[in-house]
């Protein structure tokens, strides 16, 4: 079974994306913030990191850095309510993938799946950023 | 060279204390030439009138002196003084001909000596027939031939006369001639200064009185508009314009301070402006958060009920107002933090053509018909693609709901250049719509103001503050029951060098 690590602060936010992934099959594993998810990402090694941008403490570019520095091949999307907050900052850059939040996760599961399909048919995977 | 106020005083000053120095010297100089021609005319000519006369008085003198001697038997007496005039007379005659000025005189001159001469000889021959004892034909020869000798020496002494006195009169007509030459000369003079002192005064009158009493009536009328005006007892125009001027400094001096005030009010209220703009800012970004956890949980809901149409309704219903909200806030976030301009030559004709396309279906659902009028050849623009098709798609849609069914849209593109002299392209969208009414027309560039039910208020902000951005222009032209014309200017790429950094700020209220 695949895993997925998702930080995002808002529990209820969290607790629904949890579901609707695990009903699509994945094993996922919550963070409330960066510094957890780091941690996380350092013991249990998931296929891919999804990444909320602002979260209290280390927010999620800070993560984003921190897991590149250590794992640069496990992808990592951020997920933003705001899609723009990927262009701002130059550290986005680092990120596999960016997703903007949405009613029904679809973005989300699209992007889930390619990363999964590359992963498995290359080892490793680089996409750019959207436009 | 510009003159000065006080130059131009000095010089006409200067000027007309010259000119009376000049008249006077003209005056001085023509009472001694005048002195001087009537003393030359006196001192020419009397002495020769005198001389004539005197030459005619010896002549006349001595004519009854031989009768007289031969009368008083040989009285030696009458000869002595016969000798004496004869003297006089020959004094006179050599004055005479030194004094004779023209040939007239000096040949009737001539012949009176030449008459004297034989008058003389035939009297001495009279008088040596009286000493030789021929009484009787000495007194028949002093009564014919002397007689007759006498009379032409006075014919010609009379004609010396005659010609002394013609020479005088022509003297005398010489001189008032000059005389009058010089009055000419002075009149002309005097002619002259009063032209040049009535020019002066003119040139002082349009050059410092005219200037001074029109800037004195219009400060008269600027201040008018102040109660506190000055009074109306000014002396004279330059105390009126020094009242004015001190009215004004005190004036421009509480308008300075005023406007020092309203600056650092603006500098707060813009500072505080951008810090509320902030805040809003992250409060939207903070609520897209719940609301994407809202609609998830509604996803849910929806998947687990199943088929319960009553129930899927208001879950729908309640998904779409909080797709509305989001998008609300999405507007305002971009909104509140405006995209970075990629801006770019752009061929506008095509661009006005892809934005068109976009928009075929809702005007085709109306029946709009679509006009395009494109000058050709038109100049590449400088902007963002895609920034200045969002602002025509903003512009569009809302012409397209404004048009009633079977109306028409208008969109023309044409190279104009812009009140600063750049070169612009200037897109005109013309519907034929009702118009905007006038309350709406003063607010639809406002943020957050809008007609519709669905609006947020933003697109005509923003489509303003983008065009803005492209140091264009986003403008209402104009608006009446027969439709409406919005005008895009954009600037062309020609127009690249001379772009100052006179940005429009029109529309800098709409940024936070």
């Amino acid at each position: 079974m695949k895993t997925i690590l998702l930080a995002e602060d808002n529990k209820n936010f969290a607790a629904l994306c949890k579901q609707e992934l695990e009903d699509d099959g994945y094993r996922v594993l919550l963070a409330h913030d960066g510094e957890e998810a780091f941690h996380l990402v350092r013991d249990e090694i998931p296929h891919i990191v999804i990444l909320d941008i602002a979260m209290p403490g280390v927010d999620g570019l800070q993560a984003l850095r921190w897991i590149r520095e250590v794992y640069p091949d496990i992808p990592v999307i951020l997920f933003t309510s705001h899609d723009e907050d990927c262009v701002k900052d130059q550290r986005a850059r680092l990120a596999t993938a960016c997703v903007e939040k949405s009613g029904d996760l679809t973005e989300l599961r699209r992007a889930i799946v390619r990363m999964m399909a590359c992963k498995s048919a290359h080892g490793s995977i680089h996409l750019g950023l959207p436009k | 060279m510009r003159l000065t106020l006080a130059t131009k005083f000095a010089a006409i000053i200067a000027g007309v204390v010259t000119l009376a120095v000049i008249s006077s010297i003209a005056a001085l100089l023509s009472t001694w030439r005048i002195g001087n021609l009537m003393q030359n005319t006196i001192n020419e000519n009397l002495p020769s009138i005198q001389v004539a006369q005197e030459i005619q008085l010896t002549l006349c003198e001595p004519r009854g002196l031989v009768a007289s001697y031969i009368l008083d038997r040989g009285n030696p007496d009458w000869l002595k003084e016969l000798q004496d005039r004869k003297r006089r007379f020959a004094d006179g005659l050599a004055k005479a001909q030194n004094m004779a000025h023209t040939p007239e005189e000096k040949e009737s001159l001539s012949k009176l000596d030449e008459a004297y001469r034989a008058y003389d000889a035939k009297r001495d021959e009279v008088l040596a027939l009286y000493d030789k004892g021929e009484t009787e034909k000495a007194k028949t020869a002093l009564l014919t031939e002397v007689n007759m000798l006498y009379m032409e020496a006075h014919y010609f002494c009379d004609r010396f006369i005659d010609a002394t006195n013609r020479h005088v009169a022509t003297r005398i007509i010489e001189t008032k001639d000059q005389i009058r030459q010089v009055t000419w000369i002075v009149g002309i003079c005097v002619g002259l200064i009063i032209g040049l002192g009535l020019l002066l005064l003119g040139l002082f009158f349009r050059g410092v009185l005219l200037p001074l009493r029109q800037m004195a009536a219009d400060a008269r009328e600027f201040a008018g508009n102040d109660p506190s005006s000055v009074a109306e007892s000014a002396q004279n125009e330059l105390h009126a314009v020094g009242d004015y001027l001190r009215l004004l400094m005190s004036n421009v001096t509480v308008a300075r301070s005023d406007l020092e005030e309203s600056r650092s009010q603006l500098i707060h209220a813009e500072a505080r402006l951008a810090s509320v703009g902030r805040l809003a800012a992250s409060v939207a970004h903070e609520i897209r958060n719940p609301l994407a956890a809202v609609k998830l949980c509604l996803y849910s809901i929806r998947k687990i009920i199943g088929t319960n149409a009553e129930v899927h309704q208001k879950l729908e219903m309640a998904s779409e107002e909080i797709t509305r909200l989001d998008n609300i806030i999405k507007n305002f976030l971009e909104f509140s933090r405006p995209p970075k301009l990629h801006i770019q030559p752009q061929h506008v004709v095509t661009l006005i053509d892809k934005t068109v396309s976009l928009l075929r279906l809702p005007m085709e659902e109306k029946s709009i018909r679509l006009f395009r009028e494109d000058v050709e050849n038109l100049p590449p623009i400088l902007a963002d693609a895609e920034q200045l098709k969002q602002v025509l798609i903003n512009i569009l849609k809302n012409a397209t709901e404004a048009t009633p069914e079977g109306g028409e849209i208008h969109v023309t593109a044409l190279e104009e250049p812009a009140p600063s002299g750049r070169s612009m392209i200037v897109i005109r969208i013309q519907d034929t719509g009702p118009g905007i009414p006038m309350d709406v027309r003063e607010r639809m560039f406002e943020p957050f103001f809008t007609t519709k039910e669905r609006g947020t208020g933003l697109g005509l902000c923003i489509a303003a503050r983008v065009m803005a951005q492209h140091e264009g222009r986003l403008a209402l032209e104009s608006s009446s029951d027969r439709g409406t014309v919005f005008a895009v200017w954009v600037p062309t790429a020609q127009s690249e060098i001379d772009t100052d950094n006179s940005h429009n700020k029109e529309f800098d209220n709409c940024i936070s």
